[in-house]
């Protein structure tokens, strides 16, 4: 009997706070599809400046400079979950499935922030 | 006489089919050498960059070693000038795989072991410098094997002319055999009454080394004359010498023959040819004469002698001042040990090339001339990892002369192959043991079986108490197997940490037996071991011979979190025209979830904490985490350390070559061979893996109960989430007890 009402208390709880956070969400949220410029634009240190690289070559479809760009991130900076995701989202425009949900997951694994968490799972929901 | 005459035609006849057989034999073997330019191999390139930690000292002598000249003020590409923690270095422009670099002038500056700042020299911002990459070799990727080829233009001043001053002074005016010098010879010969003078030109000598015999028949000679003839009549005297400097045989090193002056300056001096000092140059040509007979290393005085008398030579054909001579005439004769070599040759390394140029691209397009190899081989690390070895073995050895040792090291996250160690000996070409070599492994397959255990969080975790009493299990061939711990004793039951921590054997062959051989054999190959696996149960503790090479695969799945990569000795293979060669498709794969292998992982960091592997804390800093596994075979046959930081895993192997025992455990030997290399080059932390199904509880681990973090000899134990233990310890307060008891009925509503 107590476990009901403590989860309908809880459901309530949670129906709440969907509530009041969906209208703020959706007057703000004007999220283009596709990032327009690479969030590293101007970064100075060497993770950064590779990824800017990475970002560009990427949009541009020049996806084995991409790889190659993102191969020099990993040996300065080896467990940065960024690169994984980049190198997820290389792998999907090569068509391969399978090991870009590899490398997002590879990606979660390595402790990435949330906005970077987010995309992941993103990522892994669309190619899912 | 018509009969002669026919005689004549018909001999005649013969004798030009067989020159155009001999031809067509001498232009071919030409021609192969010729254009057999070999694919160049390059270590992989120095990136400097804000916070990387690099050793200033170490920066000098790497930018040396690709020789960058030390200056006061850098004005031109390959040099650079230090003062105190300052570098200027001026860059040399290079073509990479992903595109050209350009010539740069940075200006880097250190604080102790850490780039602080990196800039143009114009104080313009410089993200990244990538300096060219070390060549460390040439592979005929045919035959595979090595050879510094040089072009004539190259040759130091004075080695064209005290060649031929010495071995054949009218090589431009003969046409391939010289009658006047072989009248001389035989007349020399006949008043010493043995053979002191040859009468061979360059171009004789030149044939006579494109085949494989050294018989000395008179159908030999006359065919090398012919064929000298005819190689005269094809091609140039410049092409003709260029050839045979390449060609020229000048020594012996194990099984590997020093074809070519190039390579020659190399193995005698650790120098490049051009840089030669006309007193090491004469010692060269010196040797031609007789490789093994005037060997410098063997017969230093010999060759001395030698060398003198090709000095005086050129005084006497005036070509060099007889000032300059006997200036050169008190000079060392400048060779190197063969220890100094090979610090600049990496044939184990150049060893994995081959095998993975085999393995991973197609033999048609590795025919085609001026390939490009771009390895993954850190020079620097490469360096360090053959002196722990090196020196280690030197401290070891007193007990035991004839130990050997080999390690792997590589990119923990990405399985770029850094460096290889195949003999306690730097540069040593012969059997390379890091590959080659199979050897019982003993624990190091620990950690299969509790990784199995760890996939299974309902039955195992970390603090699951295992048994560890005698067992006695069919051996699987007919008999009885009782595996004993180490130091004899049972302890009765034990977490499982504990167990791998300290490497119990029979909790090891419990807990194996009670998982079934077949689920940890699966395990053991998921982890990455290709090679076959007896279904015996002594394989639970590792017997099974396997090569450095094979345990570094099954650890790098575990330091990289549970994902099976290949390990790359090469980054990109490029054509002459800068193109990529395809390479066969090689993928990493996700072997393991995250969750158990974090655990593993954990685990493995407690036996550096305070199991079998903590002597490697004794030098390294405290601070820094770090995980691996011991292991030691039978009557300590093998001492084996395979483990990781963040950034490098390395496998350290130490053993005799014919099996007997050493006085080493997994401990006392190899894991220090290990720990000098990480303390010299910047390790990282091993970072947990983070997972949503991994959560840190306090517990006291030896009665697997859960405990305030006050409780005496409570720690924090990772545990995959509904797996930890539900009972509480007696230290816990009552009320904690029930606060927790209440969360866990409240989460486990909405799982």
């Amino acid at each position: 009997m107590t476990k009901i009402i403590i989860s309908i208390g809880f459901s309530l709880l949670l129906a709440g706070c969907a509530g009041t956070g969906q209208p703020l969400s959706s007057s703000e949220a004007v999220i283009p599809a596709e990032e327009p410029t690479s969030p590293y634009e101007g970064r100075q240190d060497a993770l950064g400046a590779l990824l800017n690289q990475a970002v560009k070559a990427l949009e541009s479809g020049e996806l084995s400079s991409a790889s190659s760009w993102l191969s020099r991130a990993m040996r300065v900076e080896p467990t940065d979950p960024a690169i994984y995701y980049y190198l997820a989202k290389l792998r999907m425009e090569q068509g391969n499935v399978a090991e870009a949900r590899e490398l997002a997951g590879r990606a979660m694994s390595l402790a990435p922030d949330q906005a970077l968490r987010d995309k992941l799972n993103d990522f892994l929901g669309l190619s899912g | 006489m018509s009969f002669l005459f026919k005689l004549g035609i018909c001999g005649l006849v013969l004798v030009l089919a067989y020159s155009a057989y001999l031809d067509s034999v001498v232009t071919q073997k030409f021609e192969g050498k010729k254009w057999a330019i070999p694919a160049q191999v390059y270590a992989r390139p120095l990136e400097l960059y804000e916070g990387r930690l690099l050793n200033p000292k170490e920066l000098q002598a790497q930018l040396k070693r690709q020789g960058y000249q030390a200056v006061r003020t850098a004005r031109r590409t390959g040099t650079f000038s230090r003062s105190g923690n300052t570098f200027v270095i001026y860059s040399r422009a290079f073509h990479f795989p992903d595109g050209a670099e350009m010539s740069r002038k940075a200006k880097v500056v250190f604080a102790g072991n850490e780039i602080v700042s990196l800039n143009n020299a114009d104080g313009s911002a410089l993200p990244l410098l990538r300096l060219d990459p070390q060549p460390v070799g040439g592979i005929y990727p045919a035959s595979y094997e090595d050879r510094i080829l040089i072009r004539l233009s190259q040759a130091p001043k004075y080695l064209t002319k005290a060649l031929m001053a010495v071995e054949d002074q009218r090589f431009y005016d003969h046409w391939g055999i010289s009658p006047t010098s072989i009248a001389r010879a035989f007349i020399v010969n006949m008043m010493a009454g043995g053979l002191v003078q040859g009468g061979s030109t360059l171009t004789q000598q030149l044939v006579k080394n494109f085949y494989l015999t050294n018989e000395r028949t008179l159908t030999r000679k006359i065919n090398e004359a012919i064929m000298s003839v005819l190689l005269e009549v094809h091609y140039s005297k410049d092409e003709i010498l260029e050839a045979y400097l390449n060609e020229v045989y000048l020594g012996q090193h194990g099984r590997r023959a020093i074809h070519g002056f190039g390579l020659a300056s190399q193995f005698y001096f650790a120098q490049p040819l051009k840089e030669l000092s006309l007193a090491k140059t004469a010692l060269l040509v010196g040797i031609v004469k007789g490789p093994s007979y005037y060997n410098p290393r063997r017969f230093p005085e010999r060759a001395m002698e030698r060398r003198n008398l090709v000095l005086d030579v050129l005084a006497a054909e005036g070509i060099v001042s007889q000032a300059e001579v006997d200036r050169s005439k008190k000079l060392p004769s400048g060779v190197v040990t063969r220890e100094q070599v090979n610090t600049s040759a990496y044939p184990a390394y150049i060893d994995m090339v081959k095998k993975q140029l085999r393995e991973d691209y197609d033999e048609k397009d590795l025919t085609s001339e001026g390939l490009r190899i771009f390895t993954n081989m850190d020079p620097i690390i490469q360096r360090y990892a053959q002196k722990s070895m090196t020196e280690t073995v030197q401290i070891l050895e007193t007990k035991d002369p004839a130990l050997q040792g080999a390690m792997v090291v590589t990119s923990a996250q990405t399985g770029d192959l850094l460096a290889v160690v195949g003999d306690k000996r730097p540069g040593y070409v012969g059997f390379n043991r890091a590959i080659e070599a199979q050897r019982q492994v003993g624990s190091l397959l620990k950690p299969a079986i509790y990784l199995t255990a760890l996939e299974q969080p309902a039955r195992f975790t970390l603090t699951t108490p295992v048994k560890d009493s005698p067992i006695k299990v069919k051996d699987g061939k007919g008999g009885f197997w009782e595996p004993q711990n180490y130091d004899g004793k049972s302890r009765g039951e034990v977490s499982l940490q504990k167990a791998l921590t300290h490497s119990y054997n029979q909790a090891a062959t419990q807990t194996g037996m009670a998982l079934g051989i077949d689920n940890v054999l699966k395990t053991m190959r998921r982890l990455g071991i290709n090679k076959p696996l007896p279904k015996y149960p002594s394989i639970l503790l590792g017997a099974v011979s396997l090569s450095p090479m094979d345990i570094a695969s099954m650890y790098q799945t575990i330091a990289s979190g549970g994902y099976q990569m290949p390990i790359r000795a090469i980054e990109a293979v490029v054509d002459a025209k800068g193109q990529p060669l395809k390479r066969y498709n090689i993928s990493v794969k996700k072997a393991f979830e995250p969750a158990p292998v974090e655990l593993l992982r954990n685990a493995m960091g407690q036996v550096m904490r305070e199991g079998t592997g903590r002597r490697a804390y004794w030098s390294l800093d405290k601070n820094i985490q770090v995980a691996g596994k011991t292991g030691t075979t039978n009557d300590l046959r093998d001492s084996w350390f395979a483990g990781f930081t963040g950034n490098l895993l390395a496998v350290t192997w130490l053993g005799n070559d014919d099996n007997s025992p050493t006085s080493l455990t997994g401990s006392s030997g190899a894991l220090r061979v290990w720990t000098k290399l990480m303390q010299q080059i910047p390790v990282s932390s091993v970072k947990s893996l983070s997972s949503n199904r991994i959560e840190y509880v306090w517990v006291k681990p030896e009665t697997h109960k859960l405990a305030d973090m006050t409780c005496e000899g409570a720690v924090q134990v990772p545990y995959i989430i509904g797996s930890e233990p539900r009972e509480f310890d007696e230290c816990t307060s009552p009320a904690r007890a029930k606060a927790r008891t209440f969360f866990d009925s409240v989460r486990k509503w909405f799982e």
